[in-house]
């Protein structure tokens, strides 16, 4: 189970859901023209995850993750993973914010020693422009730099070694926007630093702009392997499952997951292709009401 | 950086899903090219952190490569980034329970040299479940127990990571050497980390634990008895390893008085168990008999007669009467002191507690011999009416 979609995908689930509820309040070419345009301020609610227990296929407890934000509920401060029999925890992620950006993320082994940290940059629109990787002695490990086009799209990125020579490049196409009118990526071209191809992506949206498939293509433009990505089919739209599938089309791994009220992600089940369970892993979350002026007219 | 990345963009961007599973890709190419060691842990570095199980097989080969070319890496500054790099591997194999890395871990704990190599090769095969080698962890964590190492800094860290190991697997193999650390030579939070971990190892440690108590010395006898009592076994193993660790602990002989008082506290600890588990086992009476008779002190006596009274079957309550008409008949004869009417208090006040009417005859002569106190009198006439 990929623990990094998930949060990715709960926060998406949100900010979809938002972004659809502000689309379908926008006036349509039909209205009237003598309708007036009004404003109303609505209370999102927002599932912050706190909290993520992961269990061995026989129940017994593995290990969890306790997220703290700060008073706003919204800044990820820090990330500590458990192993439930020790008080300590085995490893902790603090993460530094500047002027509401996230400015570094430190990791911390189990001796609180910094395993190796990232520093982010950000270009004059605020988006994130490069990540250095420093070790735990403070030596440069690698580093990326992010591009993006007019419209805020990333478009390309790319990624040095410690010297600070270029290992790779991976560039980003998008096609038609998704409902929201947001850009979606359908082809994700990596390359090597000489400009020869090592791997494509190619991926694919339902109508509502979910992304529902993902092909991992060879240089030779072969297909390798497959991510199927399912959803609930009415709200909360939570995720259902997600099928990693061999070139054969065969399932070599699946996540299933059970979604709450909000779509968020509450439990997930990785299993492997014979559909034997591997792990479960719980989340627990506090919901952050979120204040947003929604527009109509009447 | 997958996971704060990807959010970002997110947020800034206001798309779902902008940020493909690319970084995976090309951080595994990567990887796979590194031409040296930093610039395979730089690379190491950057795919363990897209905690991304699908480049486990990648990790477990790199790690196998690692352990080929060990050799190529003597200087002091390599041995060192060797040393990470492993580390790097090894913690994420564990982390994304990689079964198949299991022979490479090992194959780290033995060929490579660095204590928290070891330390973090044993974590990982705690973690990811290995259970064919929960053996082999055993054996070494036992050879460490034996003595301090020649650097005692480099067993600390690699019993650490088998005691961690250990207490994953929850295999009864862990048990002794994981308890043998909890009362070793380590630093105290090393023991400490032994002693946490066993209640989870096994529910139910009776059988080494028996073991231990027949064959270690008297203090460690002690500590055993005291894991089994804080441990998850079920009472009626409780009580077997109470009356073993009793049993034992008459038969000893003390080699000093230290020994004689250590043996005395783990007979006063069963006695205690067996009274707190109300056992009802009568091959325990002639060991209570034995500790009232040959008692270390007043306490164990007591305890004895405690223990007989929760007892309360048949030859308990047969070795109680036997007691009180024995002290009744050296009351007549004139032989009184102290502790011989405190014995005889607690013998009478826990024959009431047997609920045993074995007991009345011996109780009625108590009650009817006016060589008593008027305390042991009513106390007998009380217990009297407690039975049947």
């Amino acid at each position: 189970m990929r623990k990094v979609s998930i949060s990715l995908l709960v926060v998406s689930l949100a900010l979809a859901g938002f972004l659809a509820s502000c689309a379908s309040s926008a006036p349509s070419a039909a209205a009237a023209p003598a309708k007036v345009r009004k404003e109303r301020t609505v209370i999102v609610p927002v599932p912050v995850l706190v909290k993520e227990t992961s269990y061995y296929s026989d129940g017994q407890l593995d290990q969890y993750i306790v997220y703290t934000y700060d008073p706003s509920k919204k800044l990820l401060l820090e990330k500590d993973t458990y192993d439930p029999s020790q008080a300590a925890p085995m490893e902790r992620v603090v993460s530094e914010w500047k002027n509401g950006q996230l400015a570094a993320d430190v990791f911390y082994d189990r001796d609180g020693k910094v395993k190796f940290r990232h520093d982010y940059g950000y270009d004059a629109a605020g988006r994130l422009a490069s990540d250095t990787v420093t070790d735990g002695k403070g030596r440069p490990s690698s580093s990326s730099t992010y591009t993006y086009d007019a419209a805020g799209d990333k478009i390309e990125w790319r990624v040095f070694d410690a010297a600070g020579i270029l290992d790779a490049v991976t560039s980003y196409a998008y096609g038609a926007p998704g409902p929201d009118g947001a850009a979606l990526p359908v082809l994700v071209t990596m390359k090597d630093p000489g400009g020869a191809v090592t791997g494509t992506i190619k991926l694919a949206y339902g109508p509502d702009g979910k992304l529902q498939r993902r092909d991992y293509l060879n240089p030779d433009g072969s297909l390798r392997k497959s991510e199927l990505y399912a959803y609930q089919p009415a709200a909360p739209y939570g995720p259902v499952s997600m099928e990693l599938l061999r070139a054969d089309g065969s399932i070599s791994e699946k996540t299933t997951y059970q979604s709450g009220d909000l779509g968020q992600i509450l439990e997930a089940t990785d299993s492997d292709g014979s559909g034997a369970i591997r792990g479960v892993t719980k989340y627990e979350y506090i919901v952050r009401d979120d204040t947003h002026t929604n527009v109509y007219y009447e | 950086m997958k996971r704060l990345v990807p959010l970002l963009a997110l947020l800034l961007i206001g798309s779902t899903l902008v940020f493909a599973d690319e970084t995976t890709e090309v951080y595994k190419r990567l990887f796979l090219q590194a031409q040296n060691l930093s610039q395979k842990y730089a690379e190491a570095l950057n795919l363990v952190q897209l905690q991304d199980p699908s480049v486990a097989p990648v990790l477990s080969d790199a790690l196998t490569q690692l352990l080929r070319t060990q050799e190529n890496y003597g200087r002091p500054s390599d041995k060192a980034l060797y040393a990470s790099t492993v580390r790097v591997v090894a913690q994420a194999l564990g982390d994304y329970k990689y079964l198949d890395a299991a022979p490479a871990l090992w194959d780290s704990v033995q060929q490579i040299a660095d204590p928290l190599v070891k330390a973090d090769a044993l974590i990982a095969l705690g973690k990811m479940h290995a259970t064919d080698y929960a053996e082999r962890i055993a054996l070494l964590l036992r050879d460490l127990d034996f003595k301090p190492t020649q650097d005692p800094d480099y067993g600390e860290k690699v019993a650490y990571g088998a005691i961690f190991a250990l207490e994953k697997l929850r295999d009864i193999r862990g048990f002794s050497p994981v308890f043998f650390a909890s009362v070793g030579w380590y630093s105290q939070r090393v023991r400490q980390e032994a002693a946490q971990a066993l209640p989870n190892i096994v529910d139910d440690p009776t059988d080494p634990i028996m073991s231990i108590i027949q064959t270690e010395s008297s203090d460690r006898k002690v500590l055993a008895l005291r894991a089994e009592l804080n441990s998850n076994a079920p009472n009626d193993r409780k009580i077997q390893a109470s009356t073993y660790a009793l049993s034992i602990g008459q038969k000893m002989a003390p080699t000093d008085p230290a020994d004689a008082r250590q043996l005395a506290n783990l007979r006063k600890l069963a006695l205690n168990a067996l009274i707190v588990f109300k056992a009802k086992n009568p091959d325990a009476v002639p060991y209570c008999v034995y500790s009232y008779k040959n008692g270390y002190d007043s306490e164990e006596r007591l305890l004895a007669l405690a223990a007989l009274g929760a007892n309360g079957t048949d030859p308990a309550a047969a070795a109680l009467s036997d007691i009180i008409l024995r002290l009744d008949s050296d009351q007549q004869a004139g032989i009184t002191g102290d502790t011989r009417d405190r014995m005889a208090k607690a013998a009478i006040e826990n024959a009431g507690l047997t609920g045993n009417k074995l007991l009345k005859p011996a109780l009625i002569t108590v009650a009817a011999d006016n060589n008593w106190s008027d305390g042991i009198i009513l106390a007998a006439q009380k217990a009297l009416k407690a039975l049947p």
